[in-house]
């Protein structure tokens, strides 16, 4: 499940939400009226009016910018901003094997595929590089904030340069033989807000596919000891390109 | 190695390609001393299945000597296995309750298969890149992945014809009639008497039936079904199957009805024509003129057991009749693995024939040639068994 735009605040008053919600409105067909600078900064103001009333959020919010209005708050991510992402699948192992496996920094680039590594740096700490667009390197250091064995991981990024991301994983064991439920989390603030994400999925960049493939990859490590692959298998057309080593030749040599 | 690969609709090459190598811990590689093309692989080759990619290599029933192993996993080379055609990791919930075909962890583009089904069963060998895109067994040599879970070891005294068909077409027959849930002496019409409806026609006499009829239009296929000791039905020769049924049955119906055909169905003039229609308008899928047939013909409180292959979405189905007719309806892939030895053993006493319903052997080089003759129905073919 991906949530992009942010879900409905509803700490508005009923009154004043349809007050705002009109008189945006209002501005907005004003300032479109007018035109020229003046109008169109009208209808701007009225546009941030009218989405605070619908959404309960300022209109730059959804763009990702919230360090105006939220000085102070604890959490990375200001409540309900951002792109959430929520998926879980049942593994047949034991709420323990997968939290020490997933405590093993080691372990997440076998099936974090954009990953390249990741190392401790103090007990809460620990820094992560990723393969970013274009094989470029984007370094971020990770905080736990949540850690109960068996239980919940929890993390939020500190230092990343153009990505705030807050995530945790909570284990539970599931019902008699089906083994543990792992329930991920994961809250991100990319650049451009939730109009970049838009925009990104629509240019293929697929957040949600590529963390429902991750916990597939997760799932078929603890389960099976390895991740279904095929690459690297026999495929026609591939001979014109190279030349490729054949047991004939290999049992003659 | 030679291979057989997809290169379009109605186009399948014999090519030289890079030989397979064990690429994870488990895999297992099988030199194919004897592989068969499906009713199945017709679809890719007529074109009704998507996400395939040039040069892939088709075959998904196949059976060889083991080459090489990964890890530890009970074979030695030199062993001779049968290998089922999905592939199952033995290790989740769906595997260790005997449904491999749904295995969560061989397919490695399980997202696709999501998007279309709302969750992805098993990889399979040689069947276009969303159930996995693996190569296929119309080759010399195969990479088998979770090498200890699907090879069965084939027992001295047994030829390979006799055993190539648990990989597929036997387990399939199977299931399609233990899925029709037969009480002694109950009547079970099989619609499609190609290799799979010849196993299921065998299989429901094994598990009690009283009588089986059988319905196609090609001669031999309908022979080879009498062979089975089914009654025979030929649908171009008869005003109405249906009202067949319904006369043989003194006016009851089938208990149980076979769709041993699946997506590419042919049906009367006007059916036919409608399906067609639609599939070349990309309106529908898969054409489901048997199963209409089925469902109208099963008597009420009865079970449509469907082992035809399915893809997509089909256009008026009866829902109506299924509903007010109270029917099961039962299908899916087979779960090969949990039938492998019980079918093994079946051959071994002799209670069934399997290489009885070949019609043709070839070398894997006149792999093209199969496919055409196959396709069309030439030369009364009815299996094709290739030696690489």
């Amino acid at each position: 499940m991906e949530r992009i735009f942010p879900r409905v605040d509803r700490r508005e008053l009923e009154s004043t939400r349809w007050i705002s919600a009109l008189a945006g409105g209002a501005m907005i067909a004003y300032g479109m009226k007018r035109g020229k600078l003046f109008g169109g900064l009208l209808a701007l103001a009225g546009a941030d009016l009218a989405t605070k009333a619908l959404i309960g959020h300022h209109l730059y919010e959804t763009v990702g910018i919230t360090s105006v209005t939220r000085k102070g708050v604890g959490a990375s991510i200001p409540h309900q901003l951002g792109i959430k992402v929520n998926k879980s699948v049942t593994i047949q192992q034991s709420p323990s094997t997968i939290y020490d496996f997933l405590k093993r920094l080691e372990n997440w680039p076998r099936f974090m595929t954009n990953l390249r590594w990741a190392t401790q740096k103090d007990e809460n700490h620990s820094r992560w590089i990723m393969r970013g667009p274009e094989n470029a390197e984007v370094e971020w250091d990770a905080e736990i904030i949540n850690d109960i064995p068996n239980e919940i991981l929890a993390w939020r990024s500190v230092n990343c340069p153009h990505i705030d991301t807050a995530g945790s994983i909570r284990l539970e064991p599931a019902r008699e033989g089906r083994g543990t439920v792992v329930r991920l989390s994961l809250q991100y603030l990319p650049p451009g807000g939730s109009w970049g994400a838009l925009a990104a999925k629509l240019f293929g960049k697929d957040p949600a596919g590529e963390i429902a493939d991750h916990l597939h990859k997760l799932k078929q490590i603890l389960e099976t000891g390895e991740s279904a692959t095929t690459e690297g298998q026999s495929v026609g057309g591939s001979l014109r390109h190279r030349s490729g080593a054949t047991r004939a030749s290999q049992s003659e040599a | 190695m030679k291979a057989l690969c997809w290169y379009g609709t109605k186009d399948v090459r014999i090519e030289n390609v890079p030989d397979p190598q064990i690429l994870n811990p488990r895999d297992v590689i099988i030199r194919t001393t004897l592989t068969a093309i499906c009713g199945s692989d017709l679809h890719i080759y007529g074109g009704f299945i998507p996400t395939m990619e040039r040069g892939d290599i088709l075959g998904h029933e196949f059976m060889g000597e083991v080459v090489e192993t990964g890890h530890e996993n009970g074979l030695r080379k030199g062993d001779r296995v049968v290998v089922p055609f999905a592939i199952a990791c033995g290790n989740c919930w769906f595997c260790k309750n005997g449904l491999t075909s749904a295995c969560d962890n061989s397919n490695p583009n399980a997202e696709l298969l999501e998007i279309k089904d709302g969750a992805s069963g098993a990889g399979l060998f040689g069947y276009s890149r969303i159930y996995g895109g693996y190569a296929g067994g119309q080759a010399e040599y195969v990479r088998v992945p979770f090498g200890d879970v699907g090879p069965l070891k084939i027992p001295e005294g047994l030829s390979d014809e006799q055993v190539l068909f648990l990989s597929d077409i036997f387990p399939t027959g199977y299931m399609a009639a233990e899925n029709c849930n037969i009480q002694g002496g109950d009547t079970v019409a099989v619609w499609g008497c190609g290799p799979v409806g010849q196993f299921a026609i065998r299989s429901a006499w094994l598990l009690g039936a009283g009588r089986v009829i059988a319905i196609d239009k090609y001669p031999e296929r309908l022979d080879l079904a009498r062979k089975g000791h089914a009654e025979t039905i030929n649908y171009e020769e008869t005003d109405s199957v249906i009202g067949t049924l319904k006369e043989m049955t003194g006016g009851m119906g089938p208990d149980s009805c076979i769709d041993a055909v699946g997506m590419e169905a042919h049906g009367s003039f006007l059916a036919e024509a409608y399906d067609r229609t639609k599939q070349a308008m990309m309106l529908e899928t898969d054409r489901p003129m048997v199963l209409r047939a089925a469902i109208q013909a099963c008597r009420k409180g009865g079970t449509v057991s469907i082992p035809g292959v399915y893809g997509g979405f089909i256009d008026k189905m009866p829902m109506g009749a299924a509903f007010g007719k109270g029917l099961t309806l039962k299908m899916g892939q087979t779960h090969v693995h949990r039938y492998l030895r019980p079918l093994l053993e079946l051959i071994q006493q002799g209670k069934i024939d399997p290489p009885s319903i070949i019609s043709h052997r070839m070398r894997l080089e006149d792999a093209p040639d199969a496919y055409k003759m196959f396709s069309e129905k030439d030369d009364q073919c009815i299996k094709v068994v290739l030696r690489p």
